[in-house]
């Protein structure tokens, strides 16, 4: 369905160019979820905006192919863009409030949608609406419709959002961080919801996130990124069975667990790279544990170490 | 054992017109009833989901906020009785840590300076006593001299966290409250904090209050936990016990909610809807809406907060019957 090869987005600041992603792949199958891992600054958030072709300037795209059903993306128009966008390919961000506007009633922004891609009556329209917001569990549809974004809580808002997202019946969904900003009961409401739909429509999901507890209980696939880099992916069982990569490692080790009791946690050494460094060698070299000599002067490439697991690490066997 | 920090019928109302295009005033009750003791050398964690009332606690007992009704002691003195010239000596003893370093260090400020305000307020020194002062701070937090003369952009996160820890330990506080102070932070920065935080209270024998959502995170730091909802305590207990065994069914949904890393794990049962409104609170049982064991005495009667077994209270008709043991 999606197979991104080499792509390379970079900002050309005044500070220097920033390579935001340096050239990652990876590809989701219909009905499968790819989780895209990482912290702040490692690129992950860029890459849904890159698969959009939504990069905010000074970043551009600067290489690679991202294939859709066979086409690659960054060869359409900005028209033929905006026909994809919202409808083959939708998007769900973390702060259902930018996706929404605040001064149109909920029913007419989902009829929006819907208008702009289908060749419906404004009343058919209102009619899909009332029936997608049934879909995603929001109470008296009827009533909502005629509602601001204002007056519902935050899990309601991305309960609406996931609608306007769904209501073109989408092959690809990215969604970037969905329950962030939500409370942990709403969380898991919403990740059942999406999962559930997703099963439904067989959508192709990329999930960005950085929750690894989110991973284990909602994706298939997962690729960790650090440095604008891929440095691991693997199957999810695979991933939190044999972590490949000492970042991976340190990740899963670093988590308090719920019914354990340590008496110390295992950070990561060292401060979360700044997209502005540059690096010769490996980019984890400063926090990793386990360093030889060729670290500091080459970059591994990702290489397979088991059936369906790579990992960028020049340890790894 | 004397409690360090003791809270007693704590009460908080905000009015609001909030969503209301008459501009009608309404009455919500942040915190009701609130009752607690901190022992000194302990970490009490309070949960909850937004708006349960956790971070107004925190903000009533160092009259940040004023209480409408209610007492806190330290050690054995009326904070919300007390002049505010008596309170700001004992302010010393009660630092605080927020969530969020950036919005809580001037920007505008190096950090030498950042630090040298609660010795200026609280302790004033010597140029050169202060000077080995800010060292030690420095050290004791894992930054080291040359950040002084930066500015609060300057750090990461986890640094300017670490800025934020060492401000509230200036003075040599006694109690801190620590209001999520680890939840803006990266998985691996986290851990970090974390472990800063329990290092400097064997250190300097500091008392914690840490108010938090993440439950894992709670788990970890904090010898007992009280989990709030809608402005009230509903359970309380040593850590582990909440864990394993919840005695009250909102525990039990809340940590059924956290997502495990672990693949493969059976489906949970899931709290259905949301917190209802604060302003308009259900009777009887506040959680009895969305309780899947509520039966009919829980809509008329509030149960009170009663102890279950040793140190473990809970708020909740069945305490005794339920077994959600996990």
């Amino acid at each position: 369905m999606l197979q991104v090869r080499d792509l390379k987005t970079y900002f050309f600041t005044a500070k220097g160019v920033v390579k935001a992603v340096d050239g990652i792949s990876f590809s989701i199958k219909k009905g499968e979820t790819l989780a895209l891992v990482g912290e702040s600054g490692c690129g992950k958030s860029i890459t849904a905006l890159s698969l959009l072709r939504l990069v905010p300037p000074p970043g551009k795209i600067v290489g690679g192919q991202i294939r859709f059903n066979g086409e690659d993306l960054l060869y359409l128009s900005e028209s033929e863009m905006r026909r994809l966008r919202g409808n083959r390919i939708a998007m769900v961000f973390q702060e259902p409030m930018t996706a929404l506007n605040p001064v149109l009633r909920i029913g007419d922004q989902i009829s929006e949608v819907l208008l702009q891609h289908q060749d419906i009556s404004p009343g058919e329209a209102r009619d899909a609406s009332i029936k997608l917001l049934h879909q995603v569990g929001i109470p008296a549809p009827e009533q909502r419709i005629r509602e601001f974004p204002h007056q519902l809580s935050g899990g309601l808002r991305q309960r609406i959002v996931i609608a306007m997202a769904l209501a073109c019946n989408p092959q690809l969904l990215i969604a970037d961080e969905p329950t962030t900003a939500l409370d942990v009961t709403i969380q898991a409401q919403i990740m059942e919801l999406l999962g559930r739909l997703q099963q439904q429509r067989q959508m192709a999901t990329l999930l960005i996130t950085h929750d690894l507890g989110v991973v284990a209980e909602s994706a298939q696939q997962v690729a960790i990124m650090y440095a604008g880099l891929i440095v691991e992916s693997a199957s999810v069982a695979q991933l939190f069975a044999a972590p490949g990569h000492p970042y991976t490692r340190g990740l899963l080790a670093s988590l308090p667990r719920l019914g354990e009791k340590r008496d110390r946690l295992s950070p990561i050494d060292g401060q979360v790279p700044s997209p502005l460094e540059s690096h010769t060698g490996c980019p984890f070299l400063p926090r990793c544990p386990d360093v030889i000599p060729i670290c500091s002067s080459r970059y591994p490439q990702l290489q397979e170490t088991e059936p369906g697991q790579h990992v960028r690490c020049w340890r790894a066997e | 054992m004397t409690p360090l920090l003791k809270v007693d019928n704590l009460n908080k109302t905000f009015i609001t017109t909030a969503g209301l295009a008459n501009g009608k005033k309404q009455r919500l009750q942040a915190v009701n009833n609130l009752s607690f003791a901190l022992i000194e050398g302990e970490t009490l964690g309070l949960v909850g989901e937004s708006g349960c009332g956790k971070s107004t606690t925190g903000r009533l007992i160092l009259r940040l906020l004023e209480a409408d009704s209610g007492e806190v002691f330290y050690k054995g003195e009326n904070l919300l009785k007390i002049s505010r010239s008596r309170l700001r000596p004992l302010r010393r003893e009660m630092q605080m840590i927020f969530q969020d370093p950036f919005s809580s260090l001037n920007p505008r400020m190096r950090i030498g300076d950042i630090l040298s305000e609660p010795f200026k307020i609280h302790k004033p020194l010597a140029a050169t006593d202060l000077k080995r002062e800010l060292k030690n701070l420095l050290e004791v937090v894992g930054l080291s001299v040359e950040h002084l003369d930066r500015y609060p952009h300057e750090f990461s996160g986890g640094q300017r966290q670490r800025i934020g820890i060492a401000r509230a330990l200036a003075v040599k506080p006694n109690l801190i409250i620590a209001d999520e102070p680890v939840s803006a932070l990266d998985v691996s920065i986290q851990a970090q904090i974390i472990n800063l935080l329990q290092d400097i209270q064997k250190e300097f024998k500091l008392t914690y209050l840490f108010i938090a959502h993440d439950l894992a995170v709670v788990q970890h730091i904090c010898d007992r936990v009280a989990v709030m909802y809608l402005g009230r305590i509903v359970e309380i207990g040593p850590a582990l016990n909440i864990y394993r065994r919840p005695l009250h069914p909102y525990t039990e949904a809340l940590l059924n909610a956290v997502p495990i890393p672990i693949p493969g794990r059976p489906g949970r049962a899931l709290l259905q809807g949301e917190v209802p409104s604060p302003i308009n609170p259900p009777s009887g049982c506040p959680f009895h809406p969305r309780c899947r064991y509520a039966k009919s005495i829980c809509e008329t009667d509030l149960p009170p907060l009663e102890q279950q077994s040793t140190g473990h209270e809970s708020a909740c008709h069945f305490a005794k019957e339920l077994d959600m043991s996990r």
